[in-house]
């Protein structure tokens, strides 16, 4: 009877702990939290319609940002398209969320390329693009890596050997996620779900 | 009235064979020799441009700048060898796309590449799936936008078994 009676208490410590998590940092977020936060560092760069995309004007939104490139054969159209259902599944919280693809291959992703390629994944997502200059300092700032190589039997002639994470960005402009690639539309949606409801 | 029976069998017999013929063609598997290729699927994507004043611009052969405007897509699937012999897929090409290429894509560490290859091999009495993460065929300047529901002809070349015409699905993921 007493031994029952500890576990049941310890339970209860359990249930309290978690309870107290919930309301603190810890409602079981799936992406690499970023702890403590930082500012997201600010950029601006022109979208696919040609106009500045400044990071510091989505104050209010999230913003889920990717780097990759169109010619990109699995992990950018899965990670967008991801971003794109995860925006889908969120509903009346949708409008919250502002989905971004930075292309790191400027030379092909042109501006008219990008509109093409943002069209299949959500009327509302951005794709940016800027020059050498402007993209390598947004990419450093992020520490994104980007490795061009040559490929002279491909009619691709080059490819970009890259790194595949997806930045969450809060409604106060705090990096709060670096995700890694691979985690699902759920995870997604569990963690912008959080950032959206999220008092100040 | 034998006649009558007789007739209706030809025409429930002439039913079945256009049956037949017609999932033959739009099946999801096609074959050639001991080589079967089934669950051939691609994504969504946007053709090339309608106006390239870029390529128009460029003495032909330039193809870097053919292909700065490029739109490109991934065909997966698997490929079955019910023989006794090893073979290997060497070769691909589509009226879709101005290039197929058999590509890999790895992931070393964060860093996600992909790279061209000469061959797939296919074992004897095995299988080999392209799937993401993976081997693919990488269709390079795409003629056209690819939308769910559509099919895309890629004939894919074989070092023994020859040429099989498959069909691939555009689908959602
Ligand atoms: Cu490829």
């Amino acid at each position: 009877m007493m031994r029952k009676k500890a576990i049941l208490s310890s339970w209860l410590w359990l249930a309290a702990a978690l309870v107290l998590s919930a309301c603190g940092s810890g409602y079981s977020l799936r992406g690499g939290v970023i702890e403590p936060p930082k500012f997201a560092p600010d950029f601006t760069l022109t979208d696919q319609n040609g106009r500045a995309f400044r990071l510091s004007d989505q104050r209010g939104k999230i913003v889920l940002i990717f780097f990759g490139y169109s010619a990109c054969p699995n992990v950018c159209p899965v990670s967008v398209a991801q971003m794109a259902a995860a925006r889908r599944e969120l509903l009346q919280e949708a409008n919250d969320v502002q989905g971004v693809f930075v292309t790191i291959d400027p030379e092909r992703d042109s501006q008219s390329r990008l509109q093409r390629y943002m069209s299949v994944f959500d009327p509302t997502f951005l794709g940016l693009r800027g020059s050498d200059d402007e993209l390598q300092s947004v990419m450093k700032a992020y520490g994104v890596t980007a490795v061009r190589k040559e490929e002279p039997n491909s009619a691709l002639g080059y490819s970009i050997d890259h790194s595949a994470f997806i930045y969450v960005i809060d409604r106060t402009g705090r990096l709060r996620e670096i995700m890694p690639y691979g985690l699902q539309v759920d995870d997604l949606v569990n963690d912008v779900r959080f950032y959206v409801h999220e008092k100040g | 009235m034998i006649g009558r029976v007789w007739f209706l069998w030809v025409v429930v017999g002439l039913w079945a064979l256009a049956g037949c013929s017609a999932s033959a063609n739009s099946g999801a598997s096609a074959s050639a020799g001991p080589i079967q290729v089934s669950n051939a699927w691609m994504r969504p994507a946007v053709g090339m441009e309608e106006a390239q004043p870029d390529a128009m611009a460029t003495p032909v052969g330039a193809s870097a700048a053919l292909m700065a405007s490029a739109a490109n897509d991934v065909a997966y699937m698997t490929l079955r060898n019910t023989g006794q012999t090893p073979d290997r897929l060497v070769g691909a090409r589509s009226e879709a796309a101005n290039a197929v290429e058999l590509h890999i894509e790895e992931q070393k560490g964060d860093m996600m590449q992909m790279r061209p290859v000469d061959g797939i091999a296919v074992p004897a009495y095995g299988e080999v799936k392209l799937e993401p993460g993976g081997f693919h065929l990488m269709l390079i300047g795409l003629k056209r936008d690819l939308k769910v529901g559509d099919k895309v002809t890629i004939k894919i070349q074989f070092e023994r078994a020859g040429e099989v015409e498959i069909q691939a699905e555009v689908r959602a993921q």
